[in-house]
């Protein structure tokens, strides 16, 4: 996978909360040596734009659960950095199996 | 002119793709980025900007009939946006956001003012509306940057500053604030709030039909609002409707493509902005967090969303009953330069947060009633707001407007005659 990856982040709008959580994970994949592409999405558009895992918030992940073809992660608190740490790597162990 | 200078002059910075771009390759090679992702981002800037124009565009298209029929209704000149802001404007947007923005972290770094200002896609949205309160009193060159930079600053520093205490009413949590044209109406509701209603009741006790669930996706609902509008519109007209709505096309073939355009232009909108913004906030946000220790994210309002989701969709229903309340009052007065439409989008958005901060302060009843207040300011602040953007951006009000746009740039709009 690698580079190849990858991550969509989500919110209503597409680039106020979801930038915000894009650079969070970015943070993320920086510190643990992990690449991939992170872009920004919004509820309406985030179902059928192609990617291999969509990072969101509890609402929003209820209105896109039913129509993503990929997994959904939801995140309770944008701003906890330990949270996006722990569902990143998480999401990503589930790709070894 | 020498036509070197004139091509770097009049050329390069003539073109706002080409110096927003320029924002995003510095920011991009400041955080130390690859090489491919650093032509990716500086590419994807520029053609963001295009395709945030092209949005812009197809709004104004879709709603710009409204205009003329309420002009035949009431007998008065068709009001059109003669200056394209975001296209002839963009280095000169792109200057007052870079001005704001250093601002914003100089005096974050050494007052008390923690909060810095990172919102997206209102960091471009605030020098665009100040940009075109400038030019519509008649504003130039380097006063213009001025005057649209230094307003840009202080709202970047007062807003957050503003809505610091609301957020950690309703979070109970220090440690962000919200950057959104929220701030006025989240003011008000929390003062309406406390003052009508009892914190005890809140509406997260409530159980919410899940039908209204539908109510969250704005885009959809935004369309509704405007095809209900041109069918009032159509119905007023009466006999007229032909020559000036339809012009020839069926009436259901045209109510049909008006909406849709209407919704594939906000989706556009939404896109041009995220490309644009992408590789600017997280420049920004790198450069503050080095610079600022102890600062204050001010972020998007929807972080306050998780406080109080039944708030934010009452909030929507009582501001929209509000605003179409006020608009069906006042449309006819001649107060306003322009008409009004229903607001769905600030209803969402500023009073749906607005609404989340009431709860917080006054429970059920306070957000209802703050909310319905909230929908009638926030028709005023466009309707007053009309007589400072009539040659500039008054159709991107009628969709976005009803918030600190309006009230700010009323205000921008008043001192910017003064000095013109």
């Amino acid at each position: 996978m690698g580079d190849d990856l990858r991550i969509q982040a989500v919110c209503g709008f597409g680039c106020g909360s979801s930038l915000f959580l894009r650079i969070k994970i970015d943070k993320v994949l920086k510190e643990n040596g992990l690449t991939a592409r992170t872009f920004c999405g919004d509820v309406g558009t985030a179902a059928s734009t192609p990617c291999d895992v969509i990072f969101c918030s509890e609402e929003i992940a209820e209105r896109l659960e039913s129509r993503a073809t990929v997994p959904v992660v939801r995140i309770k608190n944008f701003r906890d950095e330990a949270e996006v740490k722990e569902k990143v790597l998480e999401f990503y162990s589930t790709l070894k199996d | 002119m020498n036509p070197i200078l004139d091509f770097i002059i009049n050329q390069i910075f003539g073109q706002g793709a080409i110096f927003i771009s320029l924002i995003a390759l510095v920011g991009l090679i400041l955080q130390k980025k690859d090489v491919s992702e650093i032509v990716r981002g500086t590419f994807m800037t520029a053609i963001g900007y295009f395709v945030l124009t092209q949005g812009s565009s197809m709004i104004q298209g879709a709603v710009v009939d409204v205009g003329n029929a309420f002009s035949a209704l009431m007998n008065s000149p068709a009001p059109g946006d003669s200056v394209d802001i975001g296209g002839q404007y963009g280095t000169q947007i792109g200057l007052v956001m870079l001005i704001g923005f250093i601002i914003n972290v100089i005096v974050a770094r050494f007052t008390k003012f923690k909060t810095i200002f990172l919102t997206g896609h209102m960091l471009y949205w605030f020098p665009y509306v100040f940009v075109a309160a400038g030019v519509d009193a008649g504003l130039k060159g380097a006063t213009l940057i001025i005057f649209a930079g230094l307003f840009t600053a202080v709202y970047m520093i007062v807003a957050p500053n503003l809505m610091y205490p609301l957020v950690k009413k309703v979070t109970g949590d220090d440690s962000f604030s919200v950057a959104h044209p929220t701030t006025p109406l989240s003011l008000v509701g929390a003062w309406i709030a406390k003052v009508t209603g009892d914190p005890k009741k809140s509406t997260e006790d409530i159980k919410f039909p899940k039908a209204l669930n539908f109510c969250r996706e704005v885009s959809i609902i935004c369309s509704i609002v405007i095809l209900l509008t041109y069918i009032v519109m159509a119905v007023l007209l009466g006999g007229n409707a032909d020559a000036v709505l339809f012009q020839g096309t069926k009436p259901f073939v045209y109510f049909f493509s008006k909406t849709m355009t209407f919704g594939a232009g906000v989706t556009v909108l939404l896109l041009g902005v995220r490309m644009l913004i992408a590789e600017i906030v997280p420049a920004f946000m790198g450069f503050s967090e080095k610079l600022v220790p102890g600062a204050i994210p001010a972020l998007d309002c929807p972080t306050l969303f998780p406080y109080g989701p039944n708030a934010n969709v009452l909030g929507f229903l009582c501001s929209l009953a509000g605003s179409i309340v006020a608009i069906l009052l006042l449309n006819g007065t001649g107060l306003f330069a322009s008409v009004v439409v229903p607001l769905a989008f600030t209803c969402f958005f500023e009073a749906g947060t607005a609404a989340i901060v009431a709860n917080a302060y006054g429970g059920v009843r306070g957000c209802a009633i703050a909310s319905f207040v909230n929908g009638i300011l926030m028709v005023l602040l466009v309707g007053f707001g009309s007589h400072f953007f009539m040659n500039t951006i008054n159709n991107w009000m009628l969709v976005f407007g009803g918030n600190d746009f309006s009230l700010w740039g009323i205000i921008a709009g008043a001192l910017a005659r003064l000095i013109a």
